[in-house]
């Protein structure tokens, strides 16, 4: 049995960033990975004849700062969008709103005395993201009581919050757990801006923009937007492979070993320590600490099994709500088409329909009770296809659908074929041309995104952003610092504080805290 | 008219059961207190009315749980007549025929739900304890005014020591526990314990009720808390009939304020409070009387109060826009009944003590979250939610034998129709709507109505002055709760005009006839005048 200082379960960029910094500090460390590559849900697939692209996450608001300069990913070349991302809010009116970079610094579309009031809120919502970016970057306080620090930073950053100003303060604690629709409709009258804003607030997350606590959803996005930079985002056109090959060449470079095709089947524990890990193909490594970066129903009920835990663990993790309901639609187009004004859709834009705050509502309603929308809404980027391949000049639209309920009332069997034709067919209305292009076109549902990406619910998050699991509430409080009550078990992923998107901070934080923690 | 002296030391706005405790209270401690009611009875929201011969209807509110036993004492309610007798049980009919009751007596409770899950019987200990916990954490907040997290005065930052205290003393799963009730939704929360569809419909209802939110909306736990922090004989979660319908409580706290010699004008609206030089002098009356005090304290919602009876020229415009952004949903209406004989619900006997409590005729949390769905829409629901009781099979000094009262409060129910204002029609319709539910359970129901009386949040608002018909002045969401109540900075009952009070259910701790508000809004005021306040006694201890 080979033996290892350090075993990693799963190589998605979480998974990647703790490899390689554990393997910079001198340990010796192996990256065991289901799938064929590194990646995770952000790895390349091969779509269509030979080309290649992220199946899955098409974009990133935010990769965090400190990961970059913490690991040194500046030297290997990472694509940014220089200017910024801007979004592009479609109606089928032709009103469309066009959000600035950094969202929405400058918006088109709207009157003067609209903008003014924008610019205000926006500004406050940024104050109050503040809170987030400085909590993302912290080990929560945990249920332990090596977690001083930890409470010490909370409380400078509750004293800060406080120092912004009385008025301030107050409105934070009265917003924070507001629904975004409130914040918006006190503030705002353009229809197509609210209904951008609301899908902004509430994607990938099981909320309406009228549920309380769905303006939480925004301040964790602007958060990001934040710890990240602020006014470049990454490259629709390769950014996200760009990321995910800086850090597969910085685990590389620190000498870790990878091990690909080898599903972890079981993690071996003796008296409630983790000794090593078993592959399904029979193969056993051992080591004295196992960081699992996959999702923690996974990590907990699966690999570890509850026969190691204690019934309230289990039962907390059983309760996790980790269905996902989000779904990715990939359609290559022989070229980019052109909106209803003859205007060019941009390659570097973001695409957004959701007319109406009502529109993003009823797409909730239709997701509560696991139905179809009736009108869905979504958000795509145009990537320019480049490759030397047959291929070379078209089009790939990546089109993220939101409310896409994993378990269907009925089955999805010709659902699938409905929902893509009802997302089409809206496209079909704002750029006429769109359909009569399509080379190929592919919809991966939340439980497909299960089985092929092996994480529980197809959940992007691991588990739903919510406010009862956010900070020391992610996954759940006993195991909320990285550690858990099997020695030499840490967690990593973005089922972990802070989570979500392609942050990076959950594996960065828990790479910090085994520093600190495991003898080498 | 009797001849009435024309200063007072406080003149309270409103005789509702917040406005008649914070009288009595003040009254008790010496000062001359007036109160104005605009109506002929009193009582606000809690009252009962002769409206068809012989019947009386406690035609606002209709049980009772959360008055605070405290002020009962204090106020020496039990000796002006007050008896609340309580509930003993409850049903849901369920649509394939059957139905689920609840009994006072926790092991027949927990028998009636193996019927229908052994686990979800099991679950039910877990979860009657774990929310029994969260009650007692909660209780004695109740009877605390809340500290403003923003100041840096004394008595504001010990406040937030002895919060952050009783935080300090849950272990970290209690306080996690804490948290995630606090924030989740109902659904998700009995999610956790439950996996009967039926058995999580009955036990979301409290989690919905007055509230413009579904069961699937977070913070929906919270509200289920507001509902089970009451008690009856000690009884915690338990609820009572008062004896005589709900104005019994209006007419035992009347009498004893009239006892200690305060005084009471039905009749008499208010059209503006006075205000001079930023300070109150009094009210003048919509038929032109004045009358002076040096403190006025309204019982009305924190909108009434700041939109309508207070010039918005005396108030600091941030304040105003604040009071504007307030949320008071109206989202429930109801329908009252008056009966020639019991109905009959032919898969239940006449005599099953289950029949004698809440009545449910919404089995899946589905139906109660689409029913939420057509309020979003602007309409009331197809399928509403009833929280049905018919308090004459407990209290017979409410109708003559034989004949019942019933009591139907429904939900949802919005402030206008599509945007439109009520119209004779869909008040109607909305009637019949609910009528059809309860028939299609109870056949031969609709020829046993001698009378009946619709309400929509429009008759609520014009009647007894509850902006958009909101029960509970205001919604309990997190940023409306603790010190947001009614808004940040001013969560301690003043107002930013010297001498004017607030003490109506859009303060802390909210709605329900709870009396609480009124009796801290007390202990400010006289605070403020430098009065001892040794005959409010602290919240109980709870064991």
């Amino acid at each position: 049995m080979k033996s290892y200082d350090v075993i990693v379960i799963g190589a998605g960029h979480n998974g990647l960033i703790v490899a390689s910094k554990l393997a910079s500090s001198g340990r010796k460390v192996l990256l065991i990975e289901a799938g064929e590559t590194y990646g995770g849900m952000a790895r390349s697939e091969v779509l269509f004849e030979g080309f290649q692209a992220p199946e899955l996450a098409s974009n990133a608001f935010g990769i965090s700062k400190d990961v970059v300069q913490d690991l040194g990913l500046s030297k290997y070349e990472i694509l940014f969008n220089e200017d910024g991302l801007k979004t592009v809010g479609l109606n089928t009116e032709n009103e469309n709103v066009i959000f600035g970079s950094s969202f929405g610094k400058s918006i088109e579309g709207i009157g003067k005395e609209e903008f003014k009031r924008w610019k205000e809120l926006r500004e406050k919502f940024f104050n109050q993201s503040h809170l987030f970016q400085r909590l993302a970057s912290q080990i929560p306080v945990g249920s332990n009581h090596k977690t001083f620090g930890s409470k010490v930073n909370l409380f400078l950053t509750a004293a800060k919050l406080r120092l912004q100003g009385r008025e301030q303060f107050q409105e934070l604690l009265r917003m924070i757990t507001m629904c975004i629709a409130d914040l918006v409709e006190e503030e705002l009258e353009t229809p197509s801006l609210k209904g951008l804003i609301s899908f902004d607030s509430t994607l990938g997350i099981k909320l309406g923009p009228r549920s309380p606590t769905s303006y939480l959803g925004l301040l964790y996005k602007l958060s990001q937007i934040k710890a990240s930079y602020q006014e470049k985002s990454l490259s629709i056109h390769g950014g996200v492979t760009s990321f995910i090959n800086a850090l597969f060449k910085s685990a590389e470079e620190n000498g870790v070993d990878f091990v690909f095709k080898g599903k972890v089947s079981s993690i071996i524990i003796s008296d409630s320590v983790a000794t090593g890990v078993k592959l399904e193909n029979g193969m056993e490594y051992s080591a004295k600490t196992i960081v699992s970066s996959i999702s923690p129903v996974n990590t907990f009920l699966d690999l570890v099994g509850a026969q190691n835990l204690e019934t309230d663990l289990t039962r907390r993790i059983r309760a996790l709500r980790y269905s996902g309901n989000t779904s990715k639609l990939n359609i290559i187009l022989e070229e980019i088409p052109k909106l209803n004004n003859s205007q060019n859709l941009d390659e570097n834009y973001r695409y957004v329909y959701a007319p109406s705050l009502a529109s993003v509502e009823s797409n909730f309603n239709s997701l509560k009770y696991n139905e179809l929308p009736s009108d869905p809404n979504f958000e795509i980027y145009f990537n320019k296809i480049s490759s030397e391949s047959s291929l070379n000049g078209a089009v790939m639209a990546s089109i993220c659908i939101q409310n896409t309920p994993y378990s269907l009332k009925g089955d999805w069997k010709n659902s699938k074929e409905v929902l893509m034709k009802k997302v089409i067919s809206t496209i079909q209305k704002l750029a006429p041309d769109f359909s009569k292009g399509i080379l190929f076109k592919s919809l991966l549902l939340p439980h497909e995104t299960e089985k092929k990406y092996c994480v529980a619910g197809g959940h992007w998050h691991h588990s739903e952003l919510q406010i009862d699991s956010l900070y020391s509430l992610r996954p759940t409080f006993d195991v909320s610092d990285y550690s858990t009550p099997i020695d030499g078990l840490f967690i990593c992923g973005a089922g972990t504080h802070p989570g979500g998107n392609l942050f990076g901070l959950s594996g960065l934080n828990a790479a910090k805290k085994i520093l600190r923690e495991s003898i080498k | 008219m009797q001849s009435v002296e024309k200063n007072f030391d406080v003149i309270v706005i409103g005789s509702g059961h917040n406005g008649l405790v914070n009288a009595c209270y003040l009254q008790k401690a010496g000062l001359n207190v007036l109160v104005l009611e605009k109506n002929d009875w009193i009582g606000g929201a809690a009252v009962s009315r002769e409206l068809h011969p012989g019947i009386l209807y406690s035609n606002c509110s209709y049980v009772c749980s959360l008055f605070r036993p405290e002020i009962m004492r204090d106020l020496e309610l039990p000796k002006h007549g007050l008896q609340i007798v309580a509930i003993e049980g409850g049903t849901v009919f369920t649509r394939d025929g059957d139905y689920l009751a609840s009994f006072r007596n926790y092991h027949a409770k927990k028998r009636e739900l193996e019927r229908f899950s052994v686990k979800d019987s099991e679950a039910y200990s877990r979860y009657s304890r774990d929310i029994l916990k969260q009650c007692r954490f909660i209780q004695p907040l109740l009877m605390r005014t809340a500290p403003d997290p923003a100041s840096f005065k004394f008595r504001d930052l010990s406040e937030m020591l002895y919060l952050l205290r009783k935080v300090n003393d849950l272990t970290a799963s209690e306080l996690a526990d804490t948290v995630r009730f606090w924030t989740m939704s109902i659904s998700d929360f009995l999610d956790e314990y439950f996996e009967n569809d039926v058995i999580k419909a009955s036990l979301a209802v409290s989690g919905i009720i007055g509230t413009a939110l579904g069961p699937m909306s977070p913070g929906t736990a919270y509200v289920l808390l507001h509902h089970y922090m009451g008690e009856v004989d000690g009884s915690i979660g338990a609820w009572g009939y008062a004896r005589g319908g709900m104005g019994a409580i209006s007419k035992a706290l009347t009498s004893s304020f009239r006892a200690m010699g305060g005084t009471l004008l039905n009749n008499s609206e208010v059209e503006k409070v006075d205000i001079r030089g930023a300070r109150v002098k009094g009210v003048i009356l919509k038929n032109g009387d004045e009358y002076l005090a040096q403190n006025v304290v309204s019982n009305a919602d924190v909108k009434r109060t700041f939109l309508k009876l207070t010039d918005p020229e005396h108030l600091p415009p941030n304040f105003v826009k604040k009071v504007n952004n307030f949320k008071i949903r109206g989202s429930s209406g109801k329908v009252n009944i008056a009966l020639d004989s019991m109905p009959n619900f032919p898969v239940i006997s006449d005599n099953n003590p289950c029949l004698k409590g809440d009545i449910h005729f919404t089995d899946s949390i589905e139906r109660m979250e689409r029913a939420y769905d057509d309020w979003k829409m602007g309409t009331w629901s197809r399928d509403p939610f009833l929280d049905m009781m018919i308090p004459t099979l407990t209290d017979p000094t409410m109708a003559p034998p034989g004949k019942h009262f019933m009591s139907c409060f429904v939900q949802y129910c919005p402030p206008k129709v599509g945007g439109q204002n009520w119209t004779k029609e869909n008040k109607e319709a909305f009637g019949e709507t609910v009528i059809q539910q309860i028939a299609d359970y109870s056949p031969g129901f609709k020829d046993k109505i001698l009378h009946m009386e619709v309400r929509t949040p429009k008759e609520l608002e014009e009647e007894v002055g509850l902006t958009e018909g909101n029960i509970f002045q205001g919604e309990l969401t997190f940023d409306q709760l603790l010190f947001n109540r009614p808004i940040p900075g001013y969560a301690q009952y003043r107002s930013p005009i010297k001498g004017l009070y607030m003490c109506g259910s859009s303060t802390h701790p909210g709605g329900g006839v709870m009396g609480a508000p009124g009796r801290n809004a007390a202990v400010e005021i006289l605070k403020d005048l430098n009065m001892p306040d040794s005959d409010i006694r602290d919240a109980y201890e709870v064991l």
